[in-house]
């Protein structure tokens, strides 16, 4: 069981800036052709005066962190026996190109579920304005314990 | 640009299902995309060497493509405020998986007209990839 004495324990800010054509590549990778992730005409036009990243793009900026926790050596984690559990993203406000985006994760919960340890990570991005964008839950399983 | 309206929308209603079927190019795509080049979603001799009997998908390329099926309805993409899944079974090239969702709930808060959905992707065979899921639009 992994010591519950790492809940609340926060990793370094990660940094990452939006690019036009990364947001674009990923929602081409996932074969999501919405014109708001590629249409510059439809971007411009649009309340949001650009184009947008598709939602789960999150999975690239917000979860970057949880890298951190998992090569923590404090924790030492069973990195072969991780498996990600759940996910839960809060959209707060669109990203959008050229956006800078800065996270803070950290670990909320650490518990012994069966044979398995479950620890949940909780990130929370905001862009260059300050303002809130996404806030992402992860809940990781170590199969057989830590 | 939203293709549905609030109105419009009843607790009960079906979403358009979306089919894909994977292929290894679409975790190689994937992996490139997201920067997650895990070798169990790139090396099938590496997958299969850790028991996985192949490579898996990322359980995050099954949530986008189920975030897809929710903006392919709503339209807009910036209506998604709340989206969370359990990732159940990992899908596999060969894998043809349905995404669906279902509204399950109507409110209006701080003037805000909110559609909750139950939401899950499944495989031809019974298997569910992803439960537990659901989304909150904002119309």
């Amino acid at each position: 069981m992994i010591d519950s004495k790492f809940i609340g324990k926060e990793y370094p800010v990660t940094e990452y800036e939006i690019g036009r054509e990364k947001m674009k590549e990923y929602a081409v990778a996932v074969g999501d052709m919405n014109p708001m992730y590629q249409d510059r005409e439809v971007g411009k036009k649009s309340k949001y005066g650009d184009n947008i990243a598709p939602p789960n793009f999150a999975a690239v900026y917000n979860l970057m962190g949880c890298a951190q926790m998992f090569f923590d050596p404090e924790l030492s984690l069973n990195f072969a026996m991780l498996v990600h559990g759940e996910q839960d993203f809060e959209f707060v406000k669109p990203v959008k190109p050229g956006d800078f985006i800065t996270t803070t994760g950290k670990i909320v919960d650490i518990a012994a579920k069966g044979n398995n340890d479950v620890i949940k990570f909780e990130a929370r991005s905001t862009n260059q304005d300050g303002e809130l964008v996404t806030i992402g839950r992860a809940t990781f399983v170590i199969r057989g314990g830590n | 640009m939203a293709n549905v309206t609030f109105d419009e929308v009843n607790v009960g209603d079906e979403i358009p299902k979306l089919e894909v079927t994977l292929d290894q190019m679409m975790l190689w795509m994937y992996a490139g995309a997201s920067g997650d080049f895990n070798p169990i979603h790139v090396d099938k001799e590496f997958a299969e060497k850790v028991g996985l009997g192949g490579t898996i998908a990322h359980g995050l390329s099954s949530m986008a493509r189920l975030g897809r099926c929710l903006t392919d309805w709503v339209g807009d993409p910036g209506a998604l405020k709340r989206f969370k899944v359990r990732f159940a079974s990992p899908a596999r090239p060969g894998d043809t998986i349905t995404f669906w969702g279902k509204v399950i709930d109507k409110s209006i808060e701080d003037g805000k007209n909110l559609v909750t959905l139950e939401v899950g992707a499944n495989i031809g065979d019974g298997t569910v990839v992803l439960s537990k899921g659901e989304a909150v639009v904002e119309l």
